[in-house]
């Protein structure tokens, strides 16, 4: 299948783990733009462009596609990050709050996110298959780790270490883009999650920057950045994504 | 010579109210509290309230809240669930003893009755018979959520350095069974009336101001455990009566009700130091200022009165105590028009066989 990568930052884990790709049964292509131009791209004929042209270039530079996304170059498209703040959204979800209200702030929350805009536009435009790997999850190092622990003093510790609360936040949101803009939500890889609300630290160790038209060559994130995952993170994403594909 | 002769101009009709467009405003109300942007405020009471703590947050003050919503819910749902309407989800508080039975169950003197409405499956809180639009999915979430509110609301009264309080009210509805109060008639919101368990009254000066001083002085001692006073600020809701369950004119009977609720602000604030009375009710409903500040149903109040009314606020503020330090993080204003308020009592409006305007 010819596949459509959008993302911001978050492109990078993938797009690095996929130059490592051995079996490529597919053909992916990455268009990968800053969260904050994410918002100005909008529906053209059968593509998705933006006014800027700087934007547009960005687009063009990995993908080598001029045009913006074209829906009719692609038998459907994977949407990677745009959607921070999950694991307070997850952390509420948990807290004594009406079920009523948990299910209104849930939909809220998704539906606020860069990537509900994103797929939005891109429904404008075509039916084919949407996959979104939401925005992963910070690593915490020890200390961070212990601040976390203290704040699971307040909820069923048990669902949370045992990454259930995790589990059930997924299925409750995959139902929500289902339901809403006919997408399949791929959850952050179990394994690479701990305490339902960090991403494991040996996920983010070494991670790598997206290459921009300024920046040609790889160059890492400082070694306290707990926001971008590794390419051994993109491998568990894509892991899951073709097996999600190959079941369809 | 007698002493009006030492009086200042603002003492006399003739010198401001007849020879200005409108009163001076500025010299309405001589702050006894000094509120800063820091200055943590807790605001409850009746519809009117819900705009104070609003403005507030709007200029960058420090407007308490205790319950936060689940994170993800837009501001048009918080407001449907009754988050971010008033420091903590207390639903209106329209009269003082229904402000003191929250205050009692707060400071742990009185346990939160058992009762409970049940329709179509839901089940109802009849002490915020609107807090959750659909009623809440089981019993144990309902009793869940009365402790979590019950918590946040001694909260705000622990936490705040001014608790504002808006008297809404003298009519109001109790079980004749058990004495306690509802904030609504059974049957409105939700419910079932029943004529032998649900109890009329319209209370009056005394039984007002009595209910007033005992939710104050519990709330004091809640604070004294931990070393802090309380200071209070008390304003009167402009908005007339939606309804009235007593034999009077509608007019009549908000004319009783609001000059009573009046009357027990302004001798609060005579008799003790740490409560204020801050004018809002004859800002917006004097004769001098017509109906200007109300909408076309001469009930809600306009945006700009509201702004008016928090603009006086400010600027006696900073009168009395200078002019305040630009606060750091002012807020958008939320729109506050009369229809975006969560009042339950405009329900009552639905009885008399015209929609509610919202």
């Amino acid at each position: 299948m010819k596949i459509a990568v959008i993302g911001n930052s978050h492109i990078a884990a993938v797009k690095y783990a996929w130059e490592d790709w051995k079996d490529r049964a597919h053909v992916l292509t990455w268009f990968g733009l800053a969260a904050r131009d994410m918002s100005g791209l909008f529906p053209q004929g059968q593509c998705l462009v933006t006014d800027d042209e700087l934007g547009m270039k960005h687009l063009a530079h990995q993908s080598g596609r001029t045009g913006g996304i074209c829906t009719s170059d692609f038998d459907g498209f994977l949407i990677c990050g745009c959607s921070s703040g999950i694991a307070a959204c997850l952390f509420h979800q948990n807290l004594p709050y009406s079920s009523a209200a948990l299910k209104v702030a849930l939909s809220g929350f998704w539906a606020d996110s860069t990537a509900f805009g994103l797929i939005k536009k891109l429904r404008q435009i075509t039916d084919k298959p949407v996959w979104f790997v939401p925005t992963p999850l910070l690593a915490l190092n020890e200390a961070e780790q212990h601040r976390l622990s203290r704040r699971l003093e307040n909820v069923d510790r048990g669902r949370f270490e045992s990454n259930l609360a995790y589990q059930e936040f997924c299925d409750n949101s995959a139902l929500f883009w289902r339901d809403k803009l006919q997408v399949t939500l791929l959850p952050q890889p179990v394994k690479t999650v701990e305490n339902s609300l960090n991403t494991r630290l040996e996920y983010s160790v070494n991670s790598i920057k997206r290459l921009t038209l300024g920046r040609h060559e790889k160059q890492g994130h400082d070694a306290d950045e707990n926001v971008h995952m590794n390419p051994q993170y993109g491998q568990a994403v894509l892991d899951a994504f073709f097996s999600a594909l190959d079941s369809d | 010579m007698h002493p009006y002769r030492q009086q200042p101009d603002k003492a006399f009709w003739s010198k401001t109210v007849a020879v200005q467009s409108g009163p001076d405003l500025n010299q309405l109300w001589d702050p006894k509290f000094h509120v800063r942007p820091e200055t943590r405020v807790s605001a409850f009471g009746s519809c009117f309230a819900q705009h104070f703590g609003r403005a507030l947050e709007a200029k960058g003050y420090n407007w308490l809240r205790t319950e936060p919503p689940p994170v993800g819910m837009s501001d048009t749902a918080q407001r449907a669930f009754g988050y971010n309407v008033f420091s903590a989800r207390t639903g209106n508080i329209y009269t003082t003893s229904l402000l003191r039975q929250w205050v009692s169950w707060a400071a742990g003197n009185q346990e939160m009755p058992e009762e409970v409405w049940q329709s179509n499956g839901r089940f109802f809180d009849p002490f915020r018979p609107r807090i959750e639009p659909d009623g809440f999915a089981s019993l144990e979430e309902l009793r869940q959520s009365q402790k979590v509110a019950v918590a946040a609301f001694a909260r705000s009264i622990l936490r705040a350095d001014i608790f504002v309080f808006t008297l809404g009210l003298t009519e109001r509805w109790v079980n004749r069974k058990h004495g306690y109060e509802y904030p609504m008639c059974p049957g409105t919101a939700a419910g079932d009336f029943d004529a032998d368990l649900h109890e009329f009254s319209n209370m009056g000066f005394m039984q007002v101001q009595k209910n007033l001083i005992e939710a104050i002085k519990m709330m004091r001692e809640m604070r004294k455990k931990r070393g802090k006073s309380l200071k209070v600020i008390l304003t009167v809701s402009p908005v007339p009566l939606v309804a009235t369950a007593t034999a009077q004119h509608v007019l009549t009977a908000t004319t009783y009700s609001k000059s009573v609720l009046r009357a027990v602000a302004g001798s609060m604030a005579e008799r003790f130091e740490k409560v204020d009375y801050f004018p809002s009710y004859e800002i917006i409903s004097s004769a001098p200022m017509g109906a200007e500040y109300f909408e076309d149903d001469l009930r809600n109040v306009k945006e700009e009165g509201v702004s008016r009314v928090m603009q006086v606020f400010f600027d006696c503020q900073s009168r009395k105590f200078g002019a305040q330090p630009a606060p750091t993080q002012a807020k958008e204003p939320i729109a506050a028009s009369g229809s975006d308020l969560v009042c339950e009592e405009i329900l009552l409006d639905a009885f008399s066989g015209r929609p509610a305007g919202d």
